[in-house]
């Protein structure tokens, strides 16, 4: 029920323009509505905390992105994609005498180097499903073990954070559809893309088609019209921003699969309130052909890499308020099977990088790769409960207060958070 | 199974990806060293097991009667596939045939999905489509990309799932695209689908009969008087007409 409560007073611009249609005369509080839209009107331009979470659809292989090069059951089970210790042609980057960064992740090495970046290993669900569908689910929901929530954790995380001022690009996801983790109470925006979110149609017809479209979609709290009233509302900004002519700083670029990083760099410059950006990055279900340094793998942790890289450089300063994590549903098996790729697994590896970053550090207490030290005989063990890591992000850096919201089913203990963000 | 994309259907053996190691599934045992015969006994043991009724029971009833699909229909959706050995005339019969299909309350209730939006515009217009490529490209560009869902659990029914702005806003794009002749593949005569009287009322209620099967809401009937009365050209007019009527929430139901 305190969904209701905070949803209800946090007063937007457009009920306040809705109320003031209707005649702000006629309503007794109105003196205290003045109050809430002046605080509002100022919050757009504070400074913003902007969390990006890039999601490795389909279970990346942690051990690949943050190789083990030390332990010898690494290359002994995996012979044939093992990357090359450090030193060697093409081998790992080394990050701690114990652990080496994939050589495709070359462009983010400096920023680990600059404690921007921090790593962690041995990360997943405590639940021990093999299935992309639960797992995503589980990772998205926030809820491991129970298919009954509907409602996404990052959703959950704009209820229990401070509202912003009115605006549609609170929380921002790209891609075809809105997802899970997304999906809830909370308005959040999907778009395949910013350089083409709009409506389109004859010139002179658009006012008419934007003011009739907003009549259509008026009125009640169908998700349908929300979402349709949200979409014209952003639209008409969109059109001010004129994403097409963006130049990103610095001499930045983003590599054709990354450019949905640029656009969020693009919506974080241009101040217009986005809190949460969520990026869909698939192609890591690495069954057959995985590779080692080169391969299908190697391909897909360079545009990774790179696009990161690029939105690092394209922010510039703007990087002290920014924190990006990466996810992914789960990791993959220790060993090599016998298509030379990988088959699903259970502990991960994920990055966390940004200004409020304690990085250059692996994180996570490391299982071991021995049989007996794995779960289930087959998979990297979970140390760290993703919920752990996401709790003190959403914390520390969007002044999450309400954890158990969020994270229903867990403890939300502070003394099991990592200590990855300052603050 | 073959990817559509590579032009043909069907179970293919792909003797050099084939993983000859031991295997268990759901408690059976797979011996090392077998071949496409071990796809075929995998096959069977999921086509029998008692989930795969249960799921597939789900999914039919999910998409035919409601988001959340009624337990009852259901259990007798699930009792027929077990009956009939998964026969499909046999599912959907079970299917109609259950009280909850004609519930009042699960009528015009789910949301269209991007296919279903797309072809009943075409059919509502009497558009016919030519027959190319064109058409295949608008549906990627609403959202479902045909025979291209990357996860094998198939495109979803929910309208939780396909409803979100960006969503929204292709389908109003789409409309307006639609009602101006701008769609490939798919031209449309608007004057002979609403006929040559441009008057408000008249192309209205043609509008509403034609395009939202009589049953557009209050909002909509008075929104599309009031839109369409600042429009003098009669075309024009019949555009907008089209355009919000298409692109407005009532026709995304089904």
């Amino acid at each position: 029920m305190s969904a209701m409560t905070s949803r209800q007073t946090a007063l937007t611009r457009r009920t306040w323009l809705k109320t003031g249609m209707l005649g702000v005369a006629a309503m007794a509080s109105a003196p205290l509505l003045f109050e809430r839209v002046a605080r509002a009107e100022r919050d757009v331009g504070a400074r913003r905390k902007v969390l990006v979470v890039v999601f490795q659809r389909g279970g990346v292989d942690g051990l690949s992105m943050v190789v083990p090069y030390a332990e010898s059951g690494y290359r002994r089970d995996r012979p044939g994609i093992a990357l090359a210790p450090p030193g060697k042609d093409d081998g790992a980057l080394d990050l701690d005498g114990q652990f080496g960064l994939h050589p495709r992740l070359a462009p983010l090495e400096p920023m680990f180097r600059a404690g921007e970046l921090a790593l962690v290993h041995a990360v997943g669900s405590p639940h021990p499903t093999r299935s992309h569908f639960d797992a995503q689910d589980y990772l998205e929901t926030g809820t491991p073990g129970r298919h009954s929530t509907r409602d996404g954790w990052l959703n959950r995380c704009l209820a229990s954070a401070p509202a912003p001022g009115a605006t549609p690009f609170r929380a921002v996801a790209f891609g075809e559809r809105l997802p899970r983790a997304l999906q809830g109470r909370s308005e959040a925006l999907a778009m395949k893309n910013l350089r083409n979110f709009g409506l389109r149609g004859r010139r002179r017809f658009e006012q008419r088609l934007h003011g009739a479209f907003s009549a259509l979609y008026a009125g009640g709290e169908d998700p349908l019209l929300r979402a349709g009233r949200q979409a014209l509302q952003a639209s008409r900004r969109v059109r001010e921003l004129d994403p097409k002519s963006y130049v990103p700083a610095n001499g930045a670029s983003y590599p054709e699969q990354g450019r949905a990083l640029g656009e969020v760099a693009q919506l974080i410059k241009a101040d217009v309130g986005l809190e949460l950006a969520f990026i869909d990055l698939g192609g890591w279900d690495t069954h057959a052909g995985q590779g080692s340094s080169a391969g299908q793998l190697g391909r897909r942790l360079d545009i990774l890499g790179r696009s990161l890289a690029g939105f690092r450089a394209d922010l510039g300063e703007h990087m002290r308020d920014v924190v990006v994590l990466t996810m992914s549903e789960f990791g993959r098996t220790v060993a090599q099977n016998g298509s030379g790729g990988t088959d699903h697994g259970h502990a991960t590896a994920m990055m966390v990088l940004g200004g409020p970053v304690q990085g250059g550090k692996v994180y996570g207490r490391w299982p071991g790769l021995e049989p007996e030290q794995r779960f289930e005989g087959r998979d990297l063990a979970v140390t760290t409960d993703f919920r752990d890591l996401f709790g003190e992000i959403v914390t520390k850096h969007l002044g999450v207060t309400d954890l158990g919201r969020v994270f229903p089913d867990h403890p939300n203990d502070a003394a099991r958070s990592l200590g990855i963000l300052r603050g | 199974v073959r990817r559509p994309a590579e032009g043909e259907l069907g179970f293919v053996f792909r003797e050099r990806q084939h993983d000859r190691g031991e295997k268990r599934v759901l408690g059976e045992h797979f011996a090392a060293g077998g071949g496409e015969e071990e796809g075929r006994r995998l096959l069977s043991l999921l086509a029998r097991h008692p989930a795969t009724a249960r799921h597939l029971a789900r999914k039919l009833c999910q998409r035919f009667v409601a988001d959340t699909p009624p337990p009852g229909c259901v259990t007798s959706v699930e009792k027929a596939y077990k009956d009939s050995g998964g026969e499909i005339r046999e599912l959907v019969r079970a299917v109609v045939r259950s009280p909850e299909f004609w519930d009042p309350r699960h009528r015009g209730n789910k949301l269209k999905s991007p296919l279903e939006f797309l072809a009943s515009a075409a059919r509502a217009l009497g558009a016919v489509p030519d027959g190319e490529l064109g058409l295949a490209r608008s549906s990627a560009g609403l959202g479902q990309p045909l025979l291209l869902q990357a996860v094998p659990t198939g495109y979803p029914e929910a309208a939780e799932d396909w409803v979100n702005s960006g969503a929204v806003l292709a389908r109003m794009n789409f409309a307006v695209a639609l009602a101006t002749g701008n769609v490939p593949g798919l031209p449309v005569n608007l004057e002979r689908t609403l006929g040559t009287d441009s008057a408000i009322e008249p192309l209205v209620t043609v509008a509403n009969g034609r395009l939202l099967g009589g049953r557009a809401s209050a909002r909509t009937l008075e929104t599309l008087r009031s839109e369409l009365a600042a429009i003098d050209d009669p075309e024009e007019r019949r555009q907008l007409a089209v355009a919000l009527a298409l692109g407005g929430p009532d026709f995304q139901r089904q």
